[in-house]
């Protein structure tokens, strides 16, 4: 019962919890229950913050109770990533430099979700500095093969949801660490518009590309999420003033008369057959249902990634450039490697990459203006061994994830299917800025007539 | 401009005071190579005459 219980999606739980069905404290116990068992083998969680999430649980219980519901999330525990401060609750970003850092506020989005009535659970895993490896608490492993990786950076909060650790989590995504990991471990994750979500108090690693988004695993919990941790924010200028809607307002309208682009170039070239398969029977699903499939032309897509990967590195080491100087040795390997590569980088090279950023997001603004959607593969393969991850991950593995990093449009990553060895798969809805609720509508209609997202991975626990 | 050389990156790394061993100076040097590489062959034929660049996304 306890684990039904932890795989239940938050819209489920948050009925059952207004029903008196089941307790906040249920809940948070179940979920306790299954960390002690399973994150020694998953290495889901840094810090699990058991006690002060029963006082929470009881609390959000007294509340409810007493018939001061806040909303649909009162009562859940959320995950947060480990680079999102959390005040009294260390925030290490998996860093040998920042083992000991509290934080004495918390970032907004943080905020946000306590006055929605959220109880924090713990943080979650995430690469050092979002970037690099997971040399000090533990390399994530993948719920639906423990010798297989989650991808990075949201490591944590991907296989936390996958292997019922979490209900609600949150990530960040610079070239894909929301929807990589959302990809290899079969939930649902969306990188919202650049701005829909404030950074304030989130450790950055490159201003221009770094978004918050919600991870769950469903669409509509998705959904609910975000319309939670979205807004405008006095403590980031870059943070929308445009309103939040509901973005569960319209999710069941179906696909019927919308219109998916698919691009002729890039992105279904170059990738795994039983990924290709997999995307286009999705694309074939969603045509059933009544979408209309129209091809897009997007010539300077293969241009984004290498832009991307210079604004990064630039930004990063502007970031880091003072505690690398200071605490070189305590940075991992890779993330002192991948953060430092931005010192040798020219002006000359940056003001390119701005300017190939700039036509790629002219580009694909225009397209998405014949389109309701454009539908690409997620990740190219499904998730690679631990050996390849210790090796270094492949290059090509953000390839369809960081052009819209480039761009600010917002991408949705809902699993399509498993490959023939059991790897989640999925594919990636992109829309137009700030029309996450078509993406949310289209993920939800296609999720409505598939069964992935109730599959649960059989879990072993290993020494 | 100045050709990116293994030599190059060194003297920059300590201009930077960068303390860079050589297997750190190997995966910088060949990550920045490629893609230095990657925005040469773009720069042949892709970047054109364009405003400058303050917004990415579509405006409020």
């Amino acid at each position: 019962m306890d684990s039904e219980l932890c795989y239940l999606s938050a819209t489920d739980l948050s009925d059952r919890i207004e029903r008196r069905a089941v307790s906040p404290v249920e809940i948070v116990t179940a979920l306790l229950d299954r960390i002690a068992r399973y994150n020694d083998t998953l290495h889901s969680y840094i810090t699990v913050c058991a006690e002060t999430a029963l006082r929470d649980a009881r609390e959000a219980e007294r509340e409810i109770t007493a018939g001061r519901r806040r909303g649909p999330l009162h009562g859940l525990p959320i995950a947060q990533k480990d680079i999102i401060f959390t005040r009294g609750v260390r925030t290490t970003c998996h860093s040998r430099t920042l083992l000991e850092f509290v934080p004495d506020t918390d970032a907004t989005v943080v905020r946000r979700l306590a006055e929605a009535g959220t109880i924090l659970l713990g943080k979650t895993n995430t690469t050092e500095f979002a970037t690099g490896g997971t040399d000090v608490f533990g390399v994530p492993r993948n719920p639906w093969d423990t010798s297989r990786y989650t991808s990075g950076s949201s490591a944590g909060s991907g296989n936390s949801l996958a292997a019922g650790l979490a209900v609600l989590a949150t990530g960040s995504d610079t070239g894909g660490s929301i929807r990589g990991p959302a990809s290899y471990c079969g939930i649902v994750g969306i990188k919202p518009t650049y701005g829909r979500v404030s950074r304030h108090g989130v450790f950055p690693l490159s201003w221009s590309m770094d978004h918050i988004g919600p991870m769950t695993r469903t669409v509509a919990d998705c959904a609910v999420l975000l319309r939670a941790m979205a807004g405008q924010d006095p403590l980031d200028p870059t943070a929308s003033a445009r309103p939040v809607p509901d973005y569960t307002e319209g999710i069941d309208a179906g696909v019927r008369g919308l219109t998916i682009g698919v691009p002729e170039q890039y992105f279904y070239d170059q990738i795994d057959p039983e990924v290709d398969r997999l995307v286009r029977a999705a694309l074939g699903r969603l045509e059933e249902l009544g979408a209309h499939l129209e091809p897009v032309d997007l010539p300077r897509a293969a241009d984004a990634a290498p832009a991307g990967w210079l604004l990064i590195a630039g930004e990063a080491f502007g970031v880091h450039a003072p505690r690398m100087r200071r605490q070189w040795a305590q940075y991992g390997p890779r993330a002192r490697r991948r953060i430092a590569a931005g010192a040798f980088f020219t002006a000359a090279e940056y003001q390119q990459a701005a300017q190939l950023r700039a036509l790629w997001c002219r580009e694909l603004s225009q397209a998405l203006q014949q389109v309701d959607a454009i539908v690409t593969p997620t990740m190219p393969s499904p998730a690679f061994t631990l050996e390849v991850e210790a090796a270094g991950p492949p290059a090509d593995t953000g390839k369809f994830t960081i052009p819209f990093n480039l761009t600010g449009h917002p991408a949705l990553s809902v699993p399509c299917g498993f490959a023939s060895g059991g790897l989640p798969v999925a594919m990636q809805l992109v829309g137009k800025a700030f029309d996450e609720r078509m993406l949310f509508r289209i993920g939800h209609a296609y999720e409505q007539h598939t069964e992935w997202h109730t599959r649960r991975p059989a879990l072993e626990v290993t020494a | 401009m100045t050709s990116f050389t293994r030599e190059w990156l060194a003297a920059e790394a300590a201009q930077q005071e960068l303390r860079i061993d050589d297997a750190d100076a190997q995966a910088i040097y060949g990550r920045v190579a490629m893609i230095k590489a990657e925005m040469a062959r773009l720069r042949a034929d892709r970047v054109e005459d364009l405003e400058p660049v303050y917004r990415f996304v579509t405006p409020d």
